[in-house]
């Protein structure tokens, strides 16, 4: 658990977010930036007010709950994906996705070997089978 | 009336039937597993049913929504925990109820009461829905920013406890929504020197990540912290007899209809969402039965949030098919389901595409008639078969579903990375305390809200007179100005009586 004024640090980010999407905004010629500039401005208005907000009444304020091997599991995960997405053009779509679901699947504290060598492989084969075949929506690495 | 005759004979097409009732099967199947909920149900079948044919596409969309809400409430009811958030006030008394061994007939109060709600409030989709498209024909560009603003205010005079959180949510929503070429001029905004995102940035993507890939991320959450803490395995009671008797029936008929009623009127609301519901019709629950004590498994404390959540369901789709604009986060789904089938909701829905607009308002009639059967049939089925799926597995197959629906909308692998980008989002607002549904709802209007405020402006010659010169404008802009100065004036008052 950390010991994070939530509030307090999500309205400073918020705070510079706003900020640099209004000078984005302004940077735009005036007709279409006219939204964004408003938008940009109502969003600074109301981080400074979470920001009072968090600071006079810090009681109300509560801690970032996040343990940190959640965080990490979730940064894996995440990568996991990411990783995927690259691989996917050059592995195919079914090598791809058997190697994304057998390795999440052991990330999230799935043990089961006989299971873990079959399942994966089936969940993958009838995917694509529905969408390949069924629904005729070609995939990575049989898309011709 | 012909329509819905017409409808009605669309539905029993063996080809069209098949798919609502598969879509309820799946509704009841997914909406009992924790973790996994109607939005993310809905949000990985969208890619999958664009290439079926539309009718086709909706019904099972359509079974998916009804009855996903109502099979929260089977885990909430044997195991205490809620499938869905919408069942998390049903386990305050369905739990103790199973308790004291009376299992079965907590799901049968919650299964007739699901249906109570869901049959009502088809019946108010059906008659409401055409009726306020046939209304908002005569809506111009002045009506639909003014629309778009009672949109914001009543996220903003609902909303829960930390209003200046949902405003920001919807501000976020709205930045999102201006990133592509703008409207007017075509100058591209906020792209990132990306031609993707060029129309702006793919809304089915969002709405998987944010939901989907999100739900993963909480799931990952959940068993991390089962693993720390040593979580005993799920042990699943005894359920016997499931249908409720006659004396119960009538015991709970004014919950049903109290209930039912305030569902409606939440679900038509934009943004008020299906917690409010449940909310309040538990709060009247308590108050017009003082001598019982609610959380001890009491029959009219299932009754009330199980009749309020089914009768937001269809109420949602009031707004989102008469004036294309989605009542909470999963009607706004449908609206992703639509739009890749190249229809649009709103009025011109019901004038060009009437088959379409029936068919879904029946649908939704259809598929509580079949849910009723199907939960009383499928309870017991459900809490053995259902609970023992491991969530390791079930997490990672959601992330694959997830993944490969975005990816199929228009097979780019871009839409899978603003996946993943959405489902940290997701997460993150999760975490910090911001809502999903406003931010949605937001994306949506913003675009209907630029577009007409310059459209309107247009046509008055930059005079903002216009919006106060129309009469439906002005009655929506008053009740704009109602939804936000309400609360105040509320709390205000309370303010000064408890100082005197």
């Amino acid at each position: 658990m950390k010991a994070v004024r939530l509030d307090t640090y999500l309205s400073i980010v918020l705070l510079v977010a706003g900020t640099l999407v209004f000078m984005e905004a302004k940077s735009f010629p005036q007709t279409p930036g006219e939204f964004p500039v408003w938008i940009s401005t109502i969003l600074i208005g109301l981080s400074a007010l979470l920001f009072i907000q968090s600071v006079t009444n810090r009681h109300d304020d509560k801690k970032l709950d996040i343990n940190n091997k959640v965080l990490i599991q979730i940064g894996i995960t995440a990568v996991a994906i990411g990783t995927y997405i690259i691989l996917l053009p050059y592995l195919g779509y079914i090598i791809a996705s058997f190697i994304l679901v057998l390795s999440l699947s052991i990330l999230f504290g799935y043990r089961s070997i006989k299971y873990l060598a079959m399942t994966p492989l089936a969940a993958v084969l009838l995917c694509w089978v529905v969408f390949l075949f069924i629904l005729n929506i070609p995939l990575p690495g049989f898309a011709e | 009336m012909e329509n819905l005759i017409l409808a009605f004979s669309q539905i029993m097409l063996p080809s069209v039937f098949i798919f609502l009732f598969a879509g309820v099967l799946i509704g009841l199947v997914v909406g009992s597993i924790p973790g996994i909920n109607d939005t993310v149900t809905l949000a990985v079948l969208i890619p999958i049913s664009f290439t079926l044919e539309p009718s086709s596409a909706l019904m099972l969309l359509v079974g998916v929504y009804c009855s996903a809400c109502y099979g929260g409430s089977i885990p909430a009811i044997l195991l205490k925990i809620p499938g869905t958030a919408s069942s998390v006030v049903t386990l305050l008394d369905g739990y103790p109820m199973t308790k004291r061994g009376q299992a079965g007939k907590a799901l049968g109060i919650s299964t007739i009461s699901s249906v109570f709600g869901g049959l009502a409030s088809s019946l108010v989709l059906m008659f409401f829905a055409p009726a306020l498209a046939i209304y908002a024909l005569k809506f111009g560009p002045a009506e639909y920013c003014a629309l778009a603003i009672l949109g914001f205010s009543t996220v903003a005079g609902l909303s829960g406890k930390n209003i200046i959180k949902s405003l920001i949510v919807c501000a976020l929503g709205l930045f999102v929504s201006t990133i592509g070429l703008s409207p007017q001029t075509g100058f591209p905004r906020y792209d990132f020197g990306s031609v993707w995102l060029y129309e702006g940035v793919p809304f089915v993507p969002m709405l998987i990540g944010l939901f989907g890939v999100a739900s993963v991320f909480h799931m990952v959450e959940k068993m991390v912290k089962q693993r720390i803490e040593g979580t005993e395995e799920t042990i699943v009671p005894e359920v016997g007899r499931i249908l409720p008797n006659w004396k119960m029936v009538k015991r709970l008929l004014p919950t049903w209809c109290t209930s039912t009623a305030i569902g409606n009127v939440m679900g038509i609301i934009p943004g008020a969402g299906m917690l409010m519901a449940i909310y309040l019709s538990y709060g009247q629950a308590v108050r017009s039965n003082k001598d019982k004590e609610f959380g001890t498994g009491v029959p009219e404390g299932i009754a009330a949030p199980e009749a309020a959540n089914n009768a937001v369901v269809a109420s949602s789709m009031v707004p989102l098919l008469s004036l294309g604009v989605p009542g909470n986060a999963t009607s706004a789904l449908f609206l992703g389901a639509l739009m890749i089938q190249g229809l649009r909701p709103g009025p011109a829905l019901f004038e060009k595409s009437p088959d379409i607009a029936y068919l879904i308002i029946v649908g939704f009639f259809v598929a509580n008639l079949i849910m009723g059967p199907l939960g009383l049939l499928f309870g017991k089925f459900l809490s053995r078969t259902v609970f023992k799926i491991p969530q390791a597995f079930l997490a990672s197959i959601v992330i694959l579903l997830c993944c490969t629906g975005a990816y199929a909308i228009d097979n780019s692998l871009f839409n899978i990375w603003v996946t993943l980008a959405f489902g940290i989002i997701g997460f993150g607002f999760d975490k910090v305390g911001l809502p999903h549904a406003p931010f949605v709802l937001a994306i949506i209007l913003g675009a209907m809200l630029e577009r007409g405020f310059s459209q309107a402006l247009a046509i008055s010659d930059g005079s903002y007179m216009i919006f106060i010169e129309k009469p439906i404008s002005l009655g929506l802009l008053i009740a704009s100005a109602c939804f936000v100065l309400f609360p105040i004036i509320k709390f205000l008052l309370n303010k000064t009586q408890k100082q005197r």
